[in-house]
């Protein structure tokens, strides 16, 4: 048994430290997906908290067909994006006939890649982060945004074609 | 507007997403929230929370599943029964509304505390029930002279009265 199934077992069973460690193993990745989905580090650290919180009342049902991170992740996202669909601006930023065609205004000429996905419209980002770092498909996008898979296109191509023009 | 060749290309964007950092750390420390919030919510054995789903399922398909059979069955068959032995199909539905509705808000009440995913798991279990009680109503009301069919509803009505007066969140037991 790896050391990490071992934390997960002793979290099932109450053992607060063992998930102690496991928070520390992912909090760094599951910070960096709250971030790059939200782009604002306090709703994000909020997020990332909401995270292990629902992982913890879910992990019973962990049954290690995935790898933890991956179930965490697949978790973290879907709180972010809960949380997402609840903001109007989101809503707004997801609709393909009202795409925003420009960059939020910022203070460099050239941008970090970092900086320039902050950048990048609401719902093109979240596309983006999903589809270019996550690895999920445009179906389960579209799913997960209630949108259509080509309106979940349309978005990965804009934040695409905003991305090189920013970073060339 | 920056000219077309002079973008970069996919590739590049793809190498530069490679190369992003992987981790990020918050400013505060997240996990004294975690704690406190977690030790709210002990783990319960996945024994306690799920164990009863299955036969939920199965019996309340068991039973709808029964019914049609005998209602084919006993359709090839008719007994032939004085009209006015029977209590109708209202008064069933009333008996069995009085004793449920009060249920319902109790269980809601109850079963609060239970985590999201169990109380839809839970809610789904019901509407199977909830499914095969008015598929059964309807056959009752097509042959209200068939006496299998109104034994049978009255079994789902108790067998949905049974899981409503159960606390999933303290017994953790399987139906």
């Amino acid at each position: 048994m790896s050391s990490e199934a071992a934390l997960i077992e002793r979290a099932k069973n109450n053992d607060y430290r063992a998930y102690e460690e496991l928070y520390h193993l992912h909090i760094g990745k599951v910070f960096a997906l709250c971030v790059r989905l939200l782009n604002d580090r306090d709703t994000a650290e909020d997020m990332a908290q909401e995270a292990f919180v629902q992982a913890w009342r879910n992990l019973s049902k962990f049954r290690g067909d995935s790898a933890f991170g991956s179930w965490l992740y697949r978790i973290t996202t879907n709180t972010v994006l809960s949380y997402l669909r609840k903001q109007k601006h989101f809503q707004n930023s997801l609709d393909i006939d009202d795409i925003e065609l420009e960059y939020r205004e910022t203070q460099e000429e050239k941008l970090s890649l970092e900086v320039a996905i902050a950048a990048l419209p609401d719902g093109a980002r979240a596309v983006f982060v999903l589809y270019s770092l996550e690895g999920y498909t445009h179906d389960e996008i579209a799913g997960m945004l209630d949108i259509a898979v080509g309106s979940s296109k349309a978005q990965l191509h804009r934040a695409r074609s905003l991305l090189r023009e920013k970073l060339s | 507007m920056t000219n077309e060749k002079d973008t970069i290309s996919d590739l590049e964007l793809a190498r530069m997403v490679r190369d992003l950092e992987s981790e990020m750390q918050p400013h505060r420390d997240l996990w004294v929230g975690v704690e406190r919030r977690i030790q709210e919510h002990p783990q319960k054995p996945w024994r306690d929370q799920q164990f009863w789903m299955p036969y939920a399922v199965a019996a309340s398909l068991v039973l709808a599943v029964s019914a049609l059979v005998i209602n084919i069955v006993e359709l090839q068959q008719p007994r032939p029964v004085a009209q006015g032995q029977l209590a109708g199909l209202g008064e069933i539905q009333q008996e069995y509304l009085q004793v449920r509705n009060p249920m319902v808000e109790r269980f809601t009440q109850v079963n609060s505390a239970l985590d999201e995913e169990t109380r839809n798991d839970l809610y789904e279990s019901l509407s199977i029930l909830d499914r095969a009680r008015r598929d059964l109503e309807y056959q009752v009301q097509a042959n209200p002279e068939n006496t299998r069919l109104r034994s049978m509803l009255i079994r789902i009505h108790e067998q949905e009265l049974e899981l409503l007066k159960r606390d999933f969140v303290h017994s953790g037991t399987s139906l």
